[in-house]
Formats: structure tokens, C-alpha cells, sequence
């Protein structure tokens, strides 16, 4: 089946993350025949989502440290003799510190298996996993996942257009005159989804029940917010991949202060509503937020404060305390040690920039998680035929030591797929490659909870918290709780990100904020202080390698027409992969746009015939006219018309 | 190129479409139009033209003839197809006029809820449908107000920029009447935290200005004036009335003998005016001052049946009654109805928020009518300042300030007015009025000084200054008298300095019976070469000062 592989492409893209899937749908798009390939059995790379057996097995092939031996060197054989090979990596090394806990009665849970698993999905466990994976690997084609196999770009086409003109009618049709944005991206209004049922009492969730709802899980390994006026949200209303997603907007901005968690007042209808600022405050934050929307305007506002920091700078402005700490923490969500007044007044205007748009928080949330995003992507890519394999390791790049120019790239099978651009993802790179590049870390966890952080009358709330340090020097934790409804976890549950550069190990960083916000302590009844706070089910930490901010040249010896993408960085937004992408599309491609709108699918002419009939029926508009009666028929008209020709 | 997408000529999706539509449009129209067609034929042509465009008015007409010849219960389904045409225009007139013809004509009127439903998810989409506010209004007028208190209070909390949802909330808080202190309290909280949260936003003070107000009230009579040299009885009213002369609200009587005669207005036109005039039976020969009867004349104006009544003794050329003045009514009619402490309350607020905003124009408005309308004398100069720097702020609504700066020094001017007999002098000089509001209430004044303004015309009810002797009108912007009504007194008016420059501007003036002098100097009239002798033409008993 390796023989199945064209080997000649225009653009070879390792890795499936959100910059590489980025760049082969704009590559694709603009019509160049794409290989994308991962070599991990999933979509997203450090970007994915997993449901919570995913999850697991994702955790249990991350901790066991095995070494692949050297194998089988036989791919050197195809090097040539004016060639030169880079080797990649075979091994992910870029989780580490992977410690999870469960805060319930685990061995209850033994034997229960996640309903409606599929039968053993091949996990791609690291011992061992070679033979495995090889073998059902021949079992199933390497083209993975039919829906994006090329040869459906047909039906996939052809049935969009129903959907397509129904829904967005207006959209297509009037969106260009204004903002065809904005009616394009649908924000998915799924307040009422899956908790019809007030629940009078918490119902108590077991290990086993979360075990058997796992497929209710799709946690993200990165945790990440999409600012409504953000570069991805721009990319997707212009490339209209948009419409492969739903969004949910985060509800609301928390803060945590004096031990205490409280809703931030940010937009006007907030600030408006809030009962626990007084009209003087309510007067002051409205103030000082209308002056950030257009800071540049006022330098005599802030000129004298540019050499302090932020956080001085709002002690000058006649904030109340807690009205400093929610624009440092929780709008700004700057260092209140580092960051310059400048940097501060840019952050609170990029977050003011972005309310309203779809409601009264900046984020939006992809329904089913983060990890459907780098699939939107690569679903566009396949649409414009490229084409998918993942579970395909790549051996090494070769690189033609004449010109000094990657060739190609030599796979697991063996075989030799040349192309003009490779794209590759940080990870794929070998350490020897990577000597110069110095690392940093984002520490992370992943907590499943029995209630919100904050509860109130809406139950179902996705919220943003940010936790200011508790000592000196070390970042500010980012905690993302989401909601069943956001279709990232089973009904009753919240799932909670935590996410902060790394100064230790994930644990050590996140553990004391854990244990602020969390009632860890499974079963003793403690004081009620603790009983008030969400109790936590089941924990994950981790650190993930963040490459992002790794110049070009600090990779030694990669050849100009290989590209390094990098994995997650520790923002909020998902700003810097766009950037990547995109200034790696225009070093490839200067002359072609970037993700264009794609066509209407009316517009898009299958077959060749088709076009002589319609083209001399546009030159003579009345002919084409259908008659009344024949409105239906009118399809079949000009199938009868190609036939006769 | 491999791998290249095919495509049609951008337009042709959209040209496609907009052709089907032409044709629908186009189709002729003649069929329709057919009586003999059955109703449901009509039905169904129509539907298909409105379900596309519903703002075709013939077609909904077609439908309504067709609807009234259709027999069976068709209201639930003809509503449906209204919600539907409301999907593609939410503003059609002629869709939302169908539905309330509809509404009209169920025989059991269906509960309002789906039609409130209906304005609802309107009204989210759109907060400002003026169709589905009105049609949501005229379904809840007869129902509870506290669900639709909480409704366009939802709509409030989402963005309290919504004139129309705080006009939903009068219109359901007023017809109460006064309003309990608790729930006043509640919707002046409301106000006060839209003002602090954005105090450029002119919808919460106009609320609050509101909210504070009540129903203008009535016209009503506030002075009753005769005179014997005159002959005339003069009625002035609070509000401009229409007085029809054959079938008169309004009866005055002789010593008890009812009146005869035509009221006529004192503007000299058959239009609401404040003051109406009606003419006293005059002896034939002026019998000496000790022979002169006792005249005792009453005043009935039959809508508040409120009876005034005048005696005129025999050594009096004239007498009257007047209504005593209410401070606050004269400042601004709409605020007041509230307990006088509710009223300090705002004021302490206001002053709050001014100091944390001292350019907010809502709020120096609001504040200087408050102050105003609590004490007039006692506030008057911090009024003045407020408003001096509500003209600075707000450059854009100039005229409206100096309006209400105007009112403001007329009603202290008349606050600050003796009580007859004898010569009554307003001053009003250099005070930058733009107008003279309050004319009605000066019915006494014998010497009105309005020198060195900005007034650009006299107001129509001046008429309503029965005494007045003099009018120092110098230095004014007037270039023409305008609509000046004949004042039966006046004897001296100078319009020295303003841009008079033709003799016919001044031609009302012949109506002024004792007109006696006129200055003019410095006006471009006194220039102009054949000014002067015009003048004379117009006015031969004048005597015309033009230096």
C-alpha cells in the first residue's frame, strides 16, 4: 500500500499541529498538491484533543520513558551518493513530568469500559508498538479517515452546496457588500444543551462513571481562548473554515482575589449590571477602559508612567483596589511586576477591541475543543486535494548537497517522496539538529471537577480566571473552566485547564493554585470552607515543550526550503500560530494570497463539459431562462443538453 | 494547471438567483387581479409573491379580500405565514399591519403569547423594530406590566442604550400614576447605574428626566383680566386653547347675564392661543369717572368647570385675577412630581457624578433643571453656571441650551414680579435670552426691558401682555416683527440696533392702537433712502426717534 503514495508533491507538511495544518490548507488552496503527514495516530499533535481513554493512553505512552532501539537502517540505502540525509526523530520528546491522580475510588472502576467505544481502537502504545502498529497498519489504508480521502472530494463537494446555500443564503449572497464576517461565523447558541434537568443535590460522580462517559471528554492538551478579533478568527471568517466549526463564547471573566473568586465586570452591559461595584467605581472602570480603547490618542494620559509598570501606573488613576487588580489580572492579564505601563495599555485594548463582537466576553471557545481547529484546517487542505496520512513516521530529509536544497523525505516504508517545500514541526526534529535551540516550558494540568469555581444561577458557564503569583517571579496561572455544554466533558462535570510558563515541574507550579480553587482532599469531610469549593475528580499535569519564539537559524543545518513550525506557545491566543503560518506561506509563495475565501460551491465546475453549455447560456442570458413550469427540471435541462453534445 | 479549482464567472451564483427573482417579479400581474378567482387560488398566488418580497401591499390586500370570502378558522395559519414574511423583512408595514388586522379579526383572540414570542426574538435581533415595540405594546396594554417590566429590563441588561426599551417601561410605569416611593427608588437605581456607567449616553437621562416628570397638565385659567377704557375682557390660559366661536368652552358673564359676542384670539388668529379676548358692550358715550358702573363679570371654562370671577368698581379703569405662581411649574413643567426629597437625592448624585465628569451634559442638564425645580431663587446662580458649561460641552445643541437658559431668567424675572397696581416693570436686560418663554404670566407688566439679547422674534403669545406700556426692545437680532400680535397698550418700543432694513417688517405695528413712538436708530432701516418716508406711510401717528 506504500505504493499507493504518489511520490512527487509540491509541499511535504510533517506534523499536524495548528501552524502546519494552517500552512498545507493554504497551500492546497492556492493549488499545490500537499502531503500532510503525522506520525502519531491522531489529528493536533500537541494540539489535540482526547476523550478520556484517549487521554489515558495518551498519558501511559508519555510516561513510559522507552527508548527505540536503532533498527533497521535501510532507508540509508536510497540516499544517493550526491545526497545527504538529516535524520528526524522517532520519539516525542516534548511532554514530560506526566503525573495524573485520582481523587476517587479507582478500583471500582476496573472492568468498566467507556460506552459505546468502538472495539479497541489500535492505540499506538510506545512498548511494543511497532509491531502493532505495523501490522494494522496493513490492515487499513494509509489514507487515513475517508471523509478526507481526495476521492471524496466529490460527494463531499457536491453535497456542501445544499447545506451551504440553505444556511448561509444571506451570507453568500449579501456578505460581500458588508462584513461577510461577521454573518458567516456562527457562534453556537447551545445554552440549552445537555443539562435540561436543574440538579437539586450534586449528584456525587464516580471514577467509573466518568470512566464509562469518557467519550463525553474531549480535553485539550493545550488550552487556549480565541480572541474574537484575534488573527485565527480573522483566518477563519476569511478562508471559511469557519463553517466546519461552532463556537461557544466564554460567558465570563473571574478573578481571584483575597481568597476569593469574583465575576469581573469588563463590557458596558457588566459594568452596568454589576451589584458589587459602587457607582462611583462602576464611573471610574467605565472611565479608565474608554480611555484605553483609544490610549494613543491621549499620550498626556500616560506619558509621564511609560518607564513604570502597569501596575503602578494604575495606582495613579483613582482605581480602588480591587478595581487595579481586575484590569491588571483579569483584562490586561499582564505581570504586575514586568510589564511596562505601554504593554499593559495595548493588552486591556486588544481585550476591549474584542467584546461585542459575538457577545459580551473577547473569547470564543471551539465546540469540542481546541484540537477541532488544526482539523478545520486540514479538512479545507483535503477538500483542495491534499492528501492525509497519519501514523507515517518519516525517516529523515534528504538533501542534495549540490545545491544545498532538500529533496525529499524518506518514510517508515522506505519510500522516497520528493517536493519542492517541506514543512516540518519542531518535535520531528532530532536532538542533533536542535543542539543550539534552547527550550522553554509551559506547565499545565487538567482537572475534572464536580461544580464551578463560581457558582451562580446559570449553569453553564465557560470561564477565564487568571491567578495572580503568589510569590514573586513566578507567572501568573491561567485556569480555563469549561462547561458540559461546550462538549468537552459529561454532564455535571467541569473541565478545568491550568496553564502557565514553566519554572519547575508542571505539578510544582500548579499544585498550590489547585489546591486554593480545589477541594483535593477525595472523601474526608473537611471544614465547610472546603466543602464549599468544587471538589476535584481526576488530575493530569504535565509540561509541554513551548518552541514558539525559536528563530530559523537556530536549527543547524536545515536546508531554506525546510520550514520549522513550532509547537503550542504558553499564550492565551492562538495569535502566534497564524503568524507562523503565514509568514511561512508568503516565504513560499510571495506572489499567492493566503487562504482565500474558497468559492461558492454553485460555482465550482466538476466536469469540463459542463462548462460549453453554460458559458454560451451566459453570452445569451434569455435562452437560459427557464420556463415556469419547468422550474424543477431545469438540472436535468442541462444534463440532457451535455448529453446530446 | 493541475490541481486548479474550475470556476464559473464570479456572478453567476447571485446573477441566477437574481433572475429567478425578476421573474417572479415580472410575472404579469394581471391574474391576480381577476375577481372571479377562489379565494384559495389567490391565497397561494399571493403567498408565493409575499413569502419572497412581503412588502408588496397589493398582494396582502388580495389576501385580506380573499381571507373575508374564505370560510373555516384561518387565523392560526394565516399567522404562521405572517411570522414567516416577518423572517425576511422584520420590517415590513405591510406584514405587521396584516398581523394586527389578523389579531383584530380571530374570533377567539388567541393568547398573546406566541405573538409576544414573536416581538421577542424580534426585538433580540433587533432591539430597535419600532413595528414589534409597538405591536408588543398594543398586546400587553390590558396585562400585567411586571413580565414586560422584567422583559425590557432583560433587554436593559444586555445594553441599556435602548431608548425604546426604557419608553416600554414608562409607558408601563405612568399610567400607575405616582409611583410608589419603592418603586421609584428602584427605577431611579436603575438610571443611576446606566448614568455612571456611561454618562454620555443620553437615553438613561432622558429616562430619569421622565421618570421625575408627570403628565402635562391640563390647560387652565391663570389670569382674567378687564379693563374699562379698553372694553375687552381678556382670559389668559396656561396652555394654548382652541376657543370655537359658535360653540364656546369657555362663557363669561355680566352681572350675570351671559356675554354675548366672538372670543378671538389675542395672537389676532383662529388658532390655540394662550389668550382670548371678548369684546364688553360699550356705552355710547363715556359717562364721567363717578357715574361709572359697578362691573361684576364672571369666567366659566367648562372643561375644569373652574369659575373666576372680576368686579370692576367704579373709580378702577381695570381689574383682574390671577392665579398665585408655583415656582417649580414655571421652571420646567415635566419635573416636579416627585417628593421634594427624592429630588435632593438625585441632586446629591448628580453632583457626585459631575465631579467625576464635569463635562457631562446629561448630567449638567438634569442637575440644573433639578436645582431649579427645588429652589429656584436659592440655586439660581449655581443653575446659571451649569448651564454655561452645558454650552461649552455640548457646542452642538447651542440653541437648545440657550433656551433653556432663556426660561430660566424669564421665570426668576417672573418669580421676582410685583403685584399691580400701578406701573410693573420687568427688567431683562443683557441676560442673552434667545426666546421669551412665560409671555402668559407677564399679563401685568407695564415696562418690559429686553434690551441687549439675542432675541431674533417675539413670541406668538405676547398678546397676552395686555398692559404693556413700553417694550425696550435695542439691540436685539430682530430683522422683522414677525407674527407681533396688537398690544392695546403699548405706546413706546424701541428696536434701536437690530437689522431691521425694511419698512413693511414693521407693519404689525399699525395694529398697536397707542403706539405713539418708535425708535429705530442704528438699524439699517434709518440708512436706507427712502426708509424713512415708507415708514411714515406705514405708520403716520408714529413718531419714529432715528437717532
Amino acid at each position: 500500500m506504500a505504493d499507493n503514495l504518489p511520490s512527487e508533491f509540491e509541499v511535504v507538511v510533517l506534523g499536524t499541529g495548528l501552524p502546519e495544518s494552517i500552512v498545507a490548507a493554504a497551500c492546497a488552496r492556492s493549488g499545490q498538491r500537499v502531503l500532510h503527514v503525522d506520525s502519531r495516530n491522531y489529528y493536533g499533535g500537541n494540539w489535540a484533543s482526547f476523550s478520556f481513554s484517549g487521554l489515558l493512553s495518551w498519558i501511559k505512552e508519555n510516561q513510559q520513558k522507552t527508548d527505540l532501539g536503532d533498527e533497521c537502517e535501510d532507508w540509508k540505502k536510497l540516499i544517493l551518493e550526491d545526497e545527504e540525509a538529516i535524520p528526524l526523530s522517532r520519539k516525542d520528546k516534548t511532554i514530560q513530568h506526566v503525573e495524573d491522580f485520582c481523587f476517587g475510588d479507582q478500583d471500582s472502576a476496573e472492568g468498566v469500559e467507556e460506552a459505546g467505544a468502538l472495539p479497541k481502537l489500535p492505540v499506538l502504545g510506545a512498548s511494543g508498538a511497532k509491531g502493532v502498529s505495523l501490522e494494522s497498519e496493513k490492515e487499513c489504508p494509509a489514507v487515513e479517515s475517508p471523509c478526507l480521502e481526495p476521492e471524496s472530494r466529490e460527494p463531499e463537494l457536491g453535497t456542501e452546496p445544499v447545506g451551504a446555500t440553505e444556511g448561509n443564503g444571506a451570507g453568500t449572497t449579501s456578505g460581500t457588500e458588508s462584513s461577510p464576517g461577521e454573518s458567516t461565523l456562527e457562534v453556537g447558541q447551545t445554552e440549552a444543551a445537555p443539562s435540561e434537568t436543574p440538579t437539586q443535590e450534586p449528584k456525587k460522580i464516580t471514577y467509573s462513571q466518568i470512566v464509562r462517559e469518557g467519550r463525553r471528554f474531549n480535553i485539550d492538551l493545550v488550552s487556549k481562548l480565541l480572541f474574537s478579533r484575534g488573527l485565527l478568527i480573522d483566518l477563519l471568517i476569511k478562508s471559511n473554515v469557519s463553517r466546519y466549526a461552532e463556537f461557544k463564547n466564554a460567558t465570563r471573566i473571574l478573578a481571584f482575589r483575597e481568597g476569593k473568586v469574583e465575576q469581573v465586570p469588563c463590557s458596558r452591559a457588566d459594568v452596568f449590571n454589576s451589584r458589587q461595584l459602587t457607582m462611583v467605581e462602576k464611573r471610574m472602570l467605565m472611565k479608565f477602559l474608554t480611555f484605553c480603547l483609544d490610549y494613543e490618542q491621549h499620550p498626556e494620559e500616560y506619558q509621564d508612567h511609560e518607564s513604570s509598570t502597569f501596575a503602578q501606573f494604575l495606582q495613579t488613576r483613582k482605581l480602588t483596589p480591587s478595581l487595579q487588580h481586575f484590569i491588571l489580572h483579569s483584562i490586561a492579564m499582564v505581570s504586575e511586576t514586568e510589564s511596562r505601563t505601554l504593554e499593559g495599555l495595548q493588552a486591556t485594548k486588544k481585550f476591549l477591541q474584542c467584546l461585542g463582537r459575538y457577545g459580551n466576553t473577547p473569547f470564543l471557545f471551539p465546540l469540542y475543543g481546541q484540537g477541532e481547529i488544526p482539523q478545520c484546517f486540514c479538512r479545507l487542505c483535503a477538500v483542495f486535494g491534499g492528501i492525509y496520512c497519519l501514523r507515517h513516521p518519516v525517516r529523515c530529509l534528504v538533501v542534495d548537497k549540490a545545491s544545498g536544497r532538500c529533496k525529499a523525505i524518506v518514510d517508515h516504508f522506505g519510500q522516497r517522496i520528493s517536493a519542492n517545500y517541506f514543512i516540518v514541526e519542531d518535535s520531528y526534529l532530532s536532538e542533533s539538529t536542535c543542539t543550539n535551540v534552547c527550550y522553554r516550558q509551559i506547565s499545565r494540568a487538567v482537572l475534572i471537577t464536580d461544580q464551578s469555581v463560581l457558582n451562580t444561577d446559570a449553569e453553564q458557564q465557560v470561564s477565564i480566571l487568571t491567578v495572580p503569583p503568589v510569590e514573586l517571579g513566578k507567572p501568573a496561572v491561567c485556569v480555563i473552566e469549561l462547561c458540559s455544554s461546550t462538549m468537552t466533558c459529561m454532564k455535571d462535570t467541569y473541565l478545568v485547564h491550568l496553564t502557565c510558563p514553566s519554572t519547575q515541574t508542571a505539578r510544582e507550579d500548579l499544585e498550590p493554585v489547585v489546591q486554593k480553587l480545589f477541594n483535593v482532599n477525595a472523601e474526608k469531610e473537611t471544614e465547610n470552607e472546603e466543602l464549599e469549593k468544587p471538589r476535584v475528580l481526576w488530575a493530569v499535569y504535565f509540561n509541554m515543550r513551548d518552541s514558539s519564539g525559536v528563530e530559523k537559524n537556530s536549527y543547524s543545518g536545515l536546508p531554506p526550503n525546510v520550514y520549522v513550525c513550532s509547537g503550542p506557545d504558553s499564550a492565551l491566543g492562538n495569535d502566534c500560530a497564524v503568524k507562523q503560518a503565514e509568514t511561512i506561506f508568503k516565504e513560499m509563495f510571495p506572489a499567492e494570497e493566503f487562504c482565500p475565501p474558497p468559492p461558492n460551491p454553485e460555482d465550482i465546475i466538476y466536469d469540463e463539459d459542463e462548462i460549453e453549455p453554460e458559458e454560451s447560456g451566459l453570452s445569451n442570458p434569455a435562452e437560459t431562462k427557464p420556463e415556469p413550469s419547468a422550474e424543477g427540471s431545469s438540472d436535468g435541462g442541462a444534463a440532457a443538453v451535455t448529453k446530446e453534445e | 494547471m493541475h490541481g486548479r479549482l474550475k470556476l464559473r464567472p464570479p456572478d453567476a451564483a447571485r446573477r441566477r438567483q437574481r433572475e429567478e427573482k425578476l421573474r417572479l417579479y415580472g410575472r404579469p400581474w394581471t391574474p391576480y387581479w381577476g375577481r372571479g378567482r377562489p379565494p384559495a387560488q389567490v391565497l397561494s398566488l399571493t403567498g408565493s409573491v409575499l413569502a419572497a418580497n412581503p412588502d408588496v401591499g397589493t398582494c396582502w390586500n388580495l389576501r385580506r379580500r380573499a381571507l373575508d370570502a374564505l370560510g373555516g378558522d384561518w387565523v392560526p395559519g394565516e399567522l404562521a405565514f405572517v411570522a414567516s414574511c416577518l423572517g425576511v423583512n422584520p420590517k415590513s408595514y405591510g406584514a405587521w399591519h396584516h398581523r394586527a388586522w389578523l389579531l383584530g379579526h380571530a374570533r377567539a383572540p388567541p393568547a398573546g403569547r406566541e405573538d409576544r414570542a414573536l416581538c421577542e426574538r424580534l426585538l433580540t435581533s433587533d432591539p430597535r423594530n419600532f413595528h414589534a415595540w409597538e405591536h408588543r405594546r398594543a398586546l400587553v396594554s390590558r396585562e400585567d406590566p411586571d413580565s414586560e417590566l422584567a422583559f425590557a429590563g432583560d433587554l436593559l441588561s444586555r445594553d441599556f442604550s435602548n431608548f425604546s426599551a426604557w419608553h416600554h417601561r414608562l409607558r408601563l410605569l405612568l399610567p400607575a400614576g405616582n409611583l410608589p416611593p419603592d418603586r421609584l427608588k428602584a427605577e431611579l437605581e436603575l438610571v443611576q447605574n446606566a448614568v455612571f456607567t456611561d454618562p454620555t449616553d443620553q437615553s438613561a437621562w432622558v429616562y430619569l428626566r421622565c421618570i421625575l416628570s408627570r403628565a402635562t397638565p391640563p390647560p387652565r385659567i391663570i389670569c382674567v383680566y378687564v379693563n374699562r377704557e379698553d372694553a375687552t375682557l381678556a382670559v389668559v390660559f396656561s396652555r394654548p386653547v382652541v376657543v370655537t366661536p359658535d360653540r364656546p368652552d369657555l362663557t363669561a358673564t355680566l352681572d350675570g347675564s351671559a356675554l354675548e359676542g366672538a372670543w378671538r384670539s389675542g395672537e389676532g388668529r383662529p388658532r390655540p392661543s394662550h389668550t382670548w379676548l371678548l369684546d364688553l358692550p360699550r356705552p355710547a358715550e363715556a359717562p364721567p369717572t363717578e357715574q361709572r358702573p359697578r362691573l361684576h363679570l364672571g369666567v366659566t371654562w367648562e372643561p375644569d368647570s373652574a369659575h373666576r370671577q372680576v368686579t370692576l368698581l367704579p373709580d378702577q379703569d381695570e381689574a383682574w385675577w390671577q392665579e398665585p405662581i408655583v415656582a417649580r411649574e414655571l421652571f420646567w413643567p415635566e419635573v416636579g412630581v416627585a417628593d421634594p426629597q427624592v429630588l435632593r437625592e438625585q441632586v446629591e448624585t448628580c453632583r457626585e457624578l459631575l465631579e467625576l465628569e464635569p463635562r457631562s451634559r446629561g448630567c449638567l442638564l438634569t442637575l440644573s433643571l433639578l436645582l431649579s425645580a427645588l429652589d429656584p431663587l436659592g440655586h439660581a446662580h449655581e443653575a446659571r453656571q451649569h448651564l454655561q458649561h452645558l454650552k461649552e460641552a455640548d457646542p452642538l445643541r447651542l440653541g437648545f441650551v440657550a433656551d433653556a437658559a432663556s426660561r430660566l431668567e424669564a421665570a426668576l424675572g417672573v418669580l421676582g414680579l410685583g403685584a399691580g397696581p400701578g406701573p410693573l416693570w420687568l427688567r431683562l436686560p443683557e441676560k442673552a435670552l434667545t426666546s421669551l418663554p412665560l409671555a402668559e404670566r407677564l399679563v401685568l407688566v407695564t415696562h418690559l426691558d429686553l434690551s441687549g439679547n439675542l432675541l431674533r422674534s417675539l413670541p406668538r403669545n405676547l398678546g397676552a401682555l395686555r398692559c404693556l406700556q413700553e417694550l425696550d426692545l435695542s439691540r436685539n437680532r430682530m430683522s422683522d416683527l414677525g407674527p407681533f400680535p396688537p398690544l392695546p397698550r403699548l405706546e413706546r418700543l424701541r428696536l434701536d440696533g437690530n437689522p431691521i432694513s425694511h419698512a413693511p417688517a414693521l407693519a404689525p405695528l399699525a395694529a398697536c392702537p397707542r403706539l405713539a413712538r418708535l425708535g429705530l436708530a442704528e438699524t439699517p432701516l434709518s440708512s436706507a433712502p427712502d426708509g424713512p418716508a415708507q415708514l411714515a406711510q406705514l405708520l403716520p401717528l408714529v413718531d419714529v426717534a432715528w437717532t
